[in-house]
């Protein structure tokens, strides 16, 4: 069963030319790759593209994955690196049309009192706000968050994914988590 | 003063926002964001995929690998070093194949020293540019504006060795458009093979490549031309030789202009 081996088995399997290895490893992926797509660039249609691009890059560069490799910073430095050229071709932020995005979400009645932390996770207008505040930040600060916050990677893999020090990147990490804190501050202040 | 790690000081504004955080924090790698308690939970929300859009998903990625099937295509997926080498390999066999087979006819008489560092300037250029070109994404980017640095870089190393000639005196010779076109025609005839079999090793995903690898078919081209024409005046050179790099480079361009703005409208 594919879905029994690990992420690197999948990736050995689809070099060795298992096609059920890859469809299983798109499942597992696409919704990482959905969730990172969407918060960056917000537009649905091309974060799908982005995440597709990023699987093809994957297939691409199959023979350049090495055993004893871990797969998913590398699958997430591709993503990275399609996000940062999108920018870059674009020359802009992204898109300031948070509908698109907050569309996707519940609505809920405004709450009172938003003040309870622990219980962010069920609070969909929080999740709005921290979403329209993410997207206010500027490009690095915002992948760095991205890779250190919500995937959950520590400075050190950060700095490698997007090829900059350590120190640069705990910078711009707070720099971000500064910002995101008075952005959001402000949002709730209304 | 508290003892900062060097590799996290970059400067006195990044030193002091570090000891300013370290001093409110126990935790060094949650000095930075880890402060804030809503930045230490996870965060709130992962965006969900229906199964729906899952299996559109994974049928539209199927479907681009079957496209990915046949023809050249295994090219881009090899390993790559193997394509760095094969880029390089090529462009070293269009120079092999003109010093062989199309040599110029003062090729014994000419000073080799001059003509092995117009080659040597112009293959490191070429390495740089290939090796650029090729950057596989799952790798760290390599530092922004460095690429499109390698392509000027390239453009003007061409004019500038076309001065070259100055530093040893040279018979004269024509240097009409005349005799230039013939150049230009036979350069771009060396530089196509290049550049379209680095396209055929881009995996995509970096629109700069294909700029690059314009930029490494026309130092190919001029190290072949190199040793294929014997006519050094500054003038041919400039418009029988280092223009197949801006014919290359511009085309490009004009390319990207015409398509850019028909895919806007």
């Amino acid at each position: 069963m594919v879905s029994d081996l690990t992420d690197e088995h999948l990736m050995i399997a689809h070099i060795a030319g298992d096609k059920k290895a890859f469809s299983e490893l798109v499942r597992r992926y696409g919704p990482i790759l959905s969730g990172m797509a969407r918060r960056q660039v917000r537009l649905p249609e091309l974060a799908r593209d982005i995440v597709q691009q990023t699987f093809l890059q994957v297939h691409r560069a199959r023979n350049d994955f090495r055993v004893g490799a871990q797969l998913k910073p590398w699958v997430l430095t591709i993503a990275t690196n399609l996000i940062r050229e999108h920018f870059r071709r674009t020359k802009r932020r992204p898109e300031t049309s948070y509908e698109a995005l907050n569309a996707e979400y519940p609505s809920v009645e405004p709450m009172v009192e938003p003040v309870d932390f622990a219980g962010i996770q069920s609070r969909a207008l929080e999740v709005q706000r921290l979403n329209d505040a993410l997207v206010k930040l500027p490009e690095s600060q915002r992948l760095v968050i991205e890779l250190h916050w919500i995937q959950g990677y520590p400075f050190a893999e950060v700095a490698q994914m997007v090829g900059a020090s350590v120190s640069a990147v705990k910078v711009r990490a707070h720099r971000g988590y500064r910002k995101l804190r008075t952005l959001i501050d402000e949002e709730r202040a209304g | 003063m508290r003892n900062v790690p060097d590799e996290v000081v970059t400067g006195r504004l990044e030193r002091h926002i570090y000891i300013s955080e370290v001093s409110m924090s126990p935790n060094k790698e949650a000095a930075i964001g880890g402060k804030d308690p809503e930045f230490e939970a996870p965060y709130p929300e992962q965006i969900p995929l229906s199964e729906d859009e899952l299996q559109t998903l994974i049928s539209d990625v199927e479907s681009e690998l079957r496209q990915e099937r046949g023809g050249f295509s295994y090219l881009r997926c090899l390993p790559s070093s193997l394509r760095v080498g094969l880029g390089l390999g090529v462009s070293a066999l269009v120079v092999a194949v003109v010093s062989i087979w199309l040599p110029r006819t003062d090729l014994s008489e000419v000073f080799l020293a001059r003509l092995l560092i117009i080659l040597g300037v112009l293959g490191i250029l070429l390495g740089a540019s290939v090796w650029y070109g090729l950057h596989p994404l799952h790798r760290p980017p390599l530092p922004r504006g460095y690429d499109k640095l390698l392509v000027v870089v390239s453009l003007v190393s061409l004019v500038v060795l076309a001065y070259w000639p100055l530093a040893i005196p040279m018979p004269s010779k024509p240097d009409d458009w005349g005799h230039a076109v013939p150049c230009l025609f036979m350069g771009t005839l060396f530089g196509l093979p290049v550049y379209l079999v680095l396209r055929l090793l881009d995996r995509g995903g970096r629109p700069i490549a294909a700029f690059l690898a314009a930029a490494s078919a026309a130092l190919a081209a001029n190290g072949a031309l190199a040793l294929f024409c014997d006519n050094t005046s500054i003038g041919h050179v400039l418009r029988g030789h280092a223009s197949v790099g801006f014919l290359f480079v511009g085309t490009l361009v004009l390319w990207r202009v015409v398509v850019g703005q028909l895919l806007e409208r």
